[in-house]
């Protein structure tokens, strides 16, 4: 079975052996090729257990996802499907294996058996793009949290997938890793074409996205554009979540009758409405 | 309790091709009651610094004085030290390890040589001042609960030990935005009752600038600056070239200013920044 679309769930459930409950309830997504979509919601709403299905660490107690075509039920295709579907974690710390950056990006394409003269150009080409080239012979202990993480990137792109799917990979940065971060996942995305997944606890990454998902208690409960999403700022808190402060700042402005879109969503698209009224 | 740092230095594997400066030369101040907030770039000397305030790390060079005593001189216990001074690492929840909650936060207490009935009534109120319930939780494995609740039995494990100044490495990393903002308002409310002396470790400016009552600024191994959120955030290029940034309101007041606005840039939270901007406009008879 074929199905066009990067990532596909059709009517998944999930539970884990240790639990009575299902941590995914009748999910049914589509993802496509290129696309940018941030999946938020509270902690222990199911973000991380799909992100795990979705490359096929774990596979659906009931339901199927398919990436890239390929049933993730089926062990045979296992590999194509993560080398299709990279993941980049929270820890930076956990995920370098290496003593010198370019070996640790090379590590990914060596146990898929590319052959050296190879893995070199993947090398050279995945560390241009997260623009560390001129840290290819340092050890990884010496960089900052940023630019491990982008190591960590580096290390996916070497396995030339279509999507990278990226579970809380700023949670523990400082706020220049953060923005270096989401600036290189952005580049992935609009310069070379990657799909990409992005749970994120933050809201100021999750309003970069094209499409937002909203995940409660297993579900998906809200879909859209983020000035779709962010707009329905009191329907967000209820459920625990938050919105970015400018988007906040419309809301409250809006109640005290300042003409402001209710949809502002950037610190420039705040400036520039305000401009006007000012 | 008070804590002064003095020309500490600290060094890892001094005298070996692996030396390395963690953290130079700081000096830092904090006063009985203080809340304070503490921000640098990964890698900055952050926690090398805040294990040497409960004697954890010993000074290559420098004194660290709790109420004017200098731990590392004879006679001084750590072991009291570290019972005043209460550190809470990052994703403390790692940490747990008993069966039960009640074990679990019984720990300390219970090494600090305690009468039972007292580690009992000890860890009762630790619970309680978290916001869990011990009659509901004390019997639960630690491991069946969320992630924010596992890290506030983490925290109710050093609230137990009564400490004097209670320091919190990361407190909201991971959590959810509600989970973040229950715990923060868990750690205001603590300070409030317990007249706790306080210092977080954060990342999110946001945090800092609501809650506390001064800064200091970490970069490559020392303090560059100290001030009230209000000072420190004043400077956002410097702040942005130290790894670090501002909070988004304060950043679009900053921008409106450099748009020509005659505004106010002194603005840490949403409901400042509304107060100035309706301010401005119904100046102008807009609204």
């Amino acid at each position: 079975m074929k199905i066009a679309a990067e990532i596909v769930a059709l009517d998944v459930y999930y539970q884990y052996a240790a639990s009575s409950d299902l941590a995914l309830k009748n999910i049914n997504l589509r993802i496509e090729p290129g696309e940018f979509v941030a999946i938020i919601g509270p902690n222990g709403s199911g973000k991380s257990t799909l992100a795990k299905l979705f490359n096929g660490l774990y596979t659906p107690t009931e339901g199927d996802i398919f990436v890239a075509g390929f049933n993730t039920k089926n062990q045979d295709d296992i590999w194509k499907i993560r080398q299709k579907a990279g993941m980049v974690f929270q820890n930076p710390d956990n995920q370098i294996v290496a003593t010198i950056v370019e070996e640790d990006v090379a590590f990914g394409p060596e146990n898929l058996g590319i052959p050296p003269e190879e893995i070199r150009q993947r090398v050279k080409e995945a560390l241009e793009i997260v623009e560390l080239t001129e840290y290819a012979d340092k050890a990884p202990h010496l960089l900052s949290g940023g630019q491990k993480q982008r190591v960590a990137i580096a290390g996916i792109l070497a396995m030339k997938p279509d999507c990278i799917i990226l579970d809380e990979p700023t949670a523990m940065l400082d706020p220049v890793g953060r923005k270096e971060v989401i600036s290189t996942v952005k580049k992935l995305n609009q310069n070379e074409g990657k799909t990409i997944v992005l749970i994120t606890h933050f809201m100021e990454e999750a309003v970069q996205a094209d499409r937002v998902l909203v995940m409660e208690k297993g579900k998906v409960v809200m879909e859209g554009k983020p000035n779709e999403i962010f707009s329905q700022v009191e329907r967000l808190k209820k459920l625990g979540l938050d919105v970015p402060q400018v988007t906040e700042l419309a809301y409250k402005l809006t109640r005290d009758s300042v003409p402001v879109r209710r949809d502002i969503l950037t610190v420039e698209e705040m400036v520039d409405c305000l401009c006007q009224l000012m | 309790m008070s804590i002064d740092v003095k020309n500490v230095t600290h060094v890892y594997m001094p005298n070996t091709p692996f030396e390395s400066i963690a953290i130079k030369d700081i000096n830092w101040t904090v006063k009985d009651g203080e809340f304070w907030g503490l921000i640098g770039h990964t890698g900055s000397g952050k926690s090398t610094l805040i294990q040497h305030l409960n004697g954890l790390l010993k000074p290559t060079s420098g004194e660290i004085l709790i109420n004017d005593i200098n731990i590392h001189s004879k006679g001084v216990s750590l072991k009291s030290i570290r019972q005043k001074v209460g550190l809470v690492f990052q994703y403390p929840e790692h940490q747990l390890f008993e069966e039960t909650i009640e074990r679990d936060v019984a720990f300390g207490p219970k090494n600090m040589g305690l009468a039972e009935e007292e580690v009992a009534k000890r860890v009762k109120e630790a619970l309680d001042l978290v916001g869990l319930s011990y009659e509901e939780v004390k019997d639960k494995s630690p491991f069946e609960l969320s992630g924010g609740q596992m890290r506030r039995v983490a925290i109710a494990g050093v609230l137990a030990m009564k400490p004097e100044i209670l320091i919190l490495d990361e407190p909201t990393a991971g959590l959810d935005p509600r989970g973040r903002d229950e715990i923060l308002e868990e750690i205001v409310t603590l300070k409030q009752k317990q007249k706790l002396t306080v210092i977080l470790v954060s990342h999110s400016m946001e945090d800092v600038a609501k809650l506390v009552d001064k800064l200091a600024v970490m970069y490559r191994g020392q303090i560059v600056s100290q001030g009230t959120p209000r000072e420190i955030f004043q400077d956002y290029e410097g702040l942005v070239e130290k790894g670090l940034g501002i909070p988004q309101i304060t950043e679009l007041m900053i921008k409106l200013k450099e748009r020509g606005k005659n505004i106010s840039t002194d603005i840490l939270t949403v409901d400042e920044a509304r107060a100035e901007i309706t301010k401005h406009i119904r100046r102008k008879g807009l609204a």
